[in-house]
């Protein structure tokens, strides 16, 4: 890299550095006793190094100083690459699973905790990626649906004593039922419209759970609810119900799947597209973006349910707007509209802070850096959808 | 395709974290105790209290020469939030620090789902600070708790506005959480049994800062007393300078959640003349000026409401453990139940059900100080 | 040519509006079978609102839209399409990010017919080679000319009786009007009817057989493409003379 070049990247490494600065003091600096910068110039004392390395290695690399390593590295990534093509899809498909299955097996309890959590929120971006990856529904309020379905389950088991098998598809029937009651004011609604509504109804929903006593015991929430059983022998152990979550899982991903490639997907996309085309060529906009409401409400039931026995408890300040955006979040960054990119939004926003526990306090704040650099070196999130195409005069 | 290398690459390193996460060094016989309180948010101060109080009796008992048996003492504490999925989540993370005790936690509606969690290992649970019924009445062989509880807090409360205050008229305010209602509905009902007219019972949301709207129905029912029962002392504080502001005059009177320096610092002239129901913990024991030396000497700032709960708490497992000889659950929970030691809050003395007893005083601010002012059991003033 | 019986799309006194602002204030147009009949006027004069308003898109306010005789100011605008009436609407309006194929696929989605829709789609490929070339490509990529090939190749997938077209020379460099246009005389010789709505009044006279002329929501004139195309108020106001 030439000097001019070197020159432009220290520069803009200088500036970023200041302006790091500058936002870190008053965050760090401002106390009640007074002002103090000890700690800030410390923090800052560590990232200001740690960027010098960075930037020091980076040139180093440019300069080509460092092939020895990098060659023989690109070279193995390419064979991957290259083993990864040639096998069918089945068998990949079929290693993860596998990867899946025997995870429990060889973890300790924390990961099971946390890969719960992983497989309940791929639940829910699924879900949500249906109403707004596929539809292109802005669903703000989405968390009501897992909600709906978790206080189902707690209260059918409370006040009925019905098994978790059963108050699965039941709770994904109360759920859709109520996407459809949620979904209907907003049909002839566009964009912004449709987002404050639906961010409306979400705490309508969780306002409702907080205030009605009588039904929902308001913010101490429902206790004592039961854990799934099979045949009498009840599912105590965490890696029990990681398998159960497992199961739902992979039946949200299989059904989604199904619908991203039927007729229904397709009429869904073409909504999303242009709702009026679509309603020329013959599309039931009215009726296929209330179904696209129910359909992704289901799931979401389904992992209420689950959540309510995994937590044999359920209060409302689970179902808050910060968690419809966070689920929103996972299926943007991770890229709307495509399975494996939902699934590794959701590893990005809840394994990955898992990881930085190590960090503390600043652990949201490494974790808000991770989500700015990903917005922008790769806005259509991780993994978009698989659609690219080249304009036809290019090609020509 | 390149994406799903990616995918499963990171599959891989989460896992190998995770899991890397969960093991730990040769143990060798060391104690490890959890703490669970709520670090962050808005009741961190009292949630950084009870993980103190618990660092000064692992600090304490070291100096006293440890528990034999065990080459070293660890604390481990995790973060509650107040939120019952974070507060379930931690005590899963405890588990896997294979902690053998639990200490904690602050908020009952995190104290109630973590415990089942907990219970499910076996691991005994001593709560400090959370005081609903609900606690100890689920037949949890473990679970102890050292503070009193509400339905002890209620009566007392409701003796000195009847015998002590005077009070006729009443207005009670909660936050809808089990603690909160709890209590609130426990001081509405004796209340009522003692003659005393309820003006009305009304509700806040946890969360609100602006309780204007409410009152405005107390300046109007002009009751003689306003009893406060939220979740901390910063909600407290804020509710007692809204009313001050609007000027309601009526006799401000609170509960163990109020109760903390803060309410005064924050308060200031507004919660002059309140009063507040805390177990009584007399400052002028030996052993707790003892606790309080030990605890400036190693903090280096003042123990809050809760660290001297914590603080025995934590010594009394320490000490079953010591007489025990071992960590098994069911031998010192054997131990426990003889335990009888005067803690720097209060004589430590553990019933059947895990209670440890309520001796709720009922302290008044006076010149921006609480000053213990009625005690519910002797009936006396001070 | 014209089947001079019962007019196949008949709007009689059609008032439609947004909100206060009436576009469309009492129209009268009739369109037999098999003909190509030409709406022009300027700018902001009602053409597309008119078949919008056909399509029920918007909602007419007062009059009647007949169908083959039947009344469907109320019938929903996805079901007109599987009775025969489709519309290419202005822009284009392709689906950008699904492929070609299905984007025409979109076109049939009323359909149950599979064997039909085959040879419809072939049909299409053989009108529009360009598409069967591009056909797994996104419609977001293709060139204007070849989006609204696609848009009325859709149209066509819904095996249509009455095709609506909305400006279809828009922004497309001359040659490919040309070809566009002879493209709708095949389609018509097939025995689709066209209602035509264009700016460019030049080409649509002298595709059409009979034109209406607009002017900011009424119907001015009603003639013969070819007298109109010799009428010299018509040459003044929009044959650019």
């Amino acid at each position: 890299m030439t000097t001019q070049e070197s020159k432009k990247l220290w520069l803009s490494c200088g500036v970023g550095l200041i302006w790091f600065l500058i936002i870190l003091w008053p965050l760090l600096g401002i106390t009640p006793e007074g002002l103090e910068f000890g700690k800030t110039f410390k923090v800052f004392g560590y990232v200001a190094v740690g960027v010098v390395i960075l930037m020091l290695f980076y040139q180093v690399q440019q300069a080509g100083k460092l092939n020895f390593v990098g060659t023989p590295l690109k070279a193995t990534s390419v064979g991957i690459g290259k083993i990864y093509e040639i096998t069918p899809r089945w068998i990949l498909l079929g290693i993860v699973l596998a990867l899946a299955i025997a995870f429990p097996l060889v973890t300790g309890r924390y990961a099971h905790d946390v890969s719960i959590s992983v497989l309940i929120y791929i639940c829910l971006g699924l879900g949500l990626n249906i109403v707004v990856g596929l539809a292109g529904l802005l669903d703000l309020g989405y968390i009501a649906f897992y909600g709906v379905g978790a206080y189902t389950y707690a209260l059918m088991s409370l006040h009925f004593g019905l098994s978790f098998w059963l108050c699965l598809p039941i709770a994904g029937v109360t759920a859709a039922i109520a996407g459809c009651i949620i979904g209907y004011p907003t049909l002839r609604m566009r964009g912004d419209y449709l987002a404050i509504v639906t961010l409306g109804f979400g705490e309508i929903v969780r306002l409702i759970l907080n205030n009605w006593m009588g039904l929902t015991n308001g913010p101490n929430g429902i206790m004592g609810i039961l854990r799934p059983e099979i045949f009498g022998f009840q599912l105590n152990k965490l890696w029990m119900l990681y398998y159960v979550i497992l199961g739902i899982a992979v039946f949200t991903i299989l059904a989604v799947y199904r619908l991203n490639f039927s007729r229904i997907g397709r009429a869904w996309e073409a909504i999303r597209e242009d709702e009026t085309a679509a309603e020329l060529m013959g599309v039931n906009t009215f009726l296929l973006k209330l179904l696209a409401y129910a359909m992704g409400a289901t799931f979401a039931g389904f992992a209420g349910a689950f959540f309510a026995a995994r937590m044999r408890f359920v209060g409302p300040e689970s179902f808050s707007f910060l968690e419809s955006a966070m689920v929103l979040a996972m299926v943007v960054l991770g890229g709307m509209g495509s399975i494996p990119g939902v699934i590794l939004g959701v590893l990005a926003l809840v394994a990955l802070p898992e990881v930085f526990r190590e960090f503390e306090l600043y652990r949201m704040l490494v974790f808000g850096g991770v989500m700015t650099l990903m917005m922008l070196i790769r806005p259509a999130g991780i993994w978009p959808a698989k659609r690219v195409g080249r304009r036809s005069e290019e090609a020509d | 395709m390149k994406r799903l290398l990616a995918l499963i690459a990171a599959l891989a390193v989460m896992t190998l974290v995770l899991t890397g996460c969960g093991e730990e060094e040769k143990a060798g016989k060391v104690l490890r105790i959890g703490t669970m309180s709520p670090l962050t948010g808005p009741y961190a101060a009292d949630g950084n209290d009870i993980r103190q109080g618990a660092e000064i009796a692992v600090e304490v008992m070291k100096e006293q020469g440890g528990v034999e048996g065990y080459t070293d003492i660890q604390l481990f504490s995790q973060d509650t939030a107040c939120d019952p999925k974070q507060a379930v989540a931690a005590a899963n993370k405890l588990i896997n620090e294979k902690v053998t005790a639990v200490v904690g936690a602050y908020c009952s509606s995190s104290t109630i789902p973590s415990s089942e969690t907990l219970a499910e290992e076996n691991i005994v649970m001593l709560t400090p600070a959370s005081t609903s019924p609900q606690v100890t009445e689920r037949g949890l062989p473990y679970m102890f708790r050292t503070c009193g509880r509400d339905d002890h807090q209620a009566p007392a409360a409701v003796k000195f506005m009847k015998d002590v205050a005077d009070v006729k008229t009443l207005f009670i305010v909660d936050d809808k959480t089990t603690y909160s209602q709890g209590l609130a509905d426990g001081v509405s009902i004796a209340a009522k049994a003692a003659g005393i007219e309820v003006l009305e019972h009304d509700h806040v949301n946890q969360g609100d800062k602006d309780y204007s709207a409410v009152l405005t129905k107390v300046k109007a029912a002009n009751p003689d007393m306003f009893y406060i029962s939220l979740q901390n002392s910063a909600t407290g504080a804020l509710m007692v300078i809204q009313a001050r502001r609007m000027g309601i005059n009526a006799t401000f009177m609170g509960q163990d959640a109020v109760y903390h320096p803060n309410l005064i610092e924050i308060g200031k002239n507004a919660a002059e003349g309140m009063f507040c129901t805390f177990g009584a913990i007399d400052k002028d024991a030996p052993a707790f000026k003892n606790f309080l030396s030990k605890y400036k000497a190693i903090a280096n700032n003042e123990p809050g409401a809760y660290s001297a709960y914590s603080f025995d708490s934590t010594m009394a497992y320490m000490l079953a453990v010591k007489a025990a000889g071992s960590t098994d659950p069911a031998k010192v929970r054997a131990e426990l139940m003889k335990l009888d030691f005067v803690g720097a809050s209060k004589n430590v003395v553990y019933d059947e059900k895990g209670d440890s007893g309520s001796n709720y005083t009922v302290y008044q601010i006076k010149d921006g100080k609480f000053v213990p002012y009625w005690n519910s059991l002797t009936g006396d003033k001070y | 040519m014209a089947d001079n019986i019962t007019p196949i799309l008949e709007l009689k006194n059609v008032v439609s509006a947004y909100g206060r602002i009436k576009a469309l204030k009492g129209i009268s147009l009739k369109v037999f079978p098999g003909e190509i009949v030409t709406i022009i006027g300027a700018n902001g004069a009602g053409k597309s609102t008119t078949l919008m308003t056909i399509c029920n898109i918007i909602t007419a306010v007062e009059g009647d839209i007949l169908y083959k005789g039947e009344r469907i100011n109320n019938i929903a605008s996805d079901i007109l399409p599987s009775m025969g009436l489709c519309q290419v609407p202005e822009g284009r309006r392709i689906f950008p990010r699904l492929t070609v194929m299905e984007n025409l696929d979109m076109g049939a989605f009323f359909r149950k017919d599979a064997a039909d829709i085959k040879h419809d789609l072939e049909r299409v490929f053989e009108l529009f080679p360009k598409l069967r070339e591009r056909r797994k490509q996104l419609g977001g990529t293709l060139s204007g000319g070849e989006q609204q090939m696609l848009a009325m190749g859709r149209a066509l997938m819904s095996s249509p009786k009455v095709l609506l077209l909305d400006e279809p020379s828009m922004g497309l460099a001359p040659l490919l009007v040309k070809q566009i246009f002879d493209i709708i005389r095949m389609i018509n010789s097939q025995g689709v009817t066209v209602v035509l709505v264009e700016q460019n009044a030049n080409l649509a006279l002298q595709c059409a057989q009979r034109g209406y002329v607009l002017e900011t929501g009424t119907v001015v004139m009603e003639d013969e493409a070819d007298k109109l195309l010799t009428n010299p108020d018509i040459r003044k106001a929009y044959l650019g003379e």
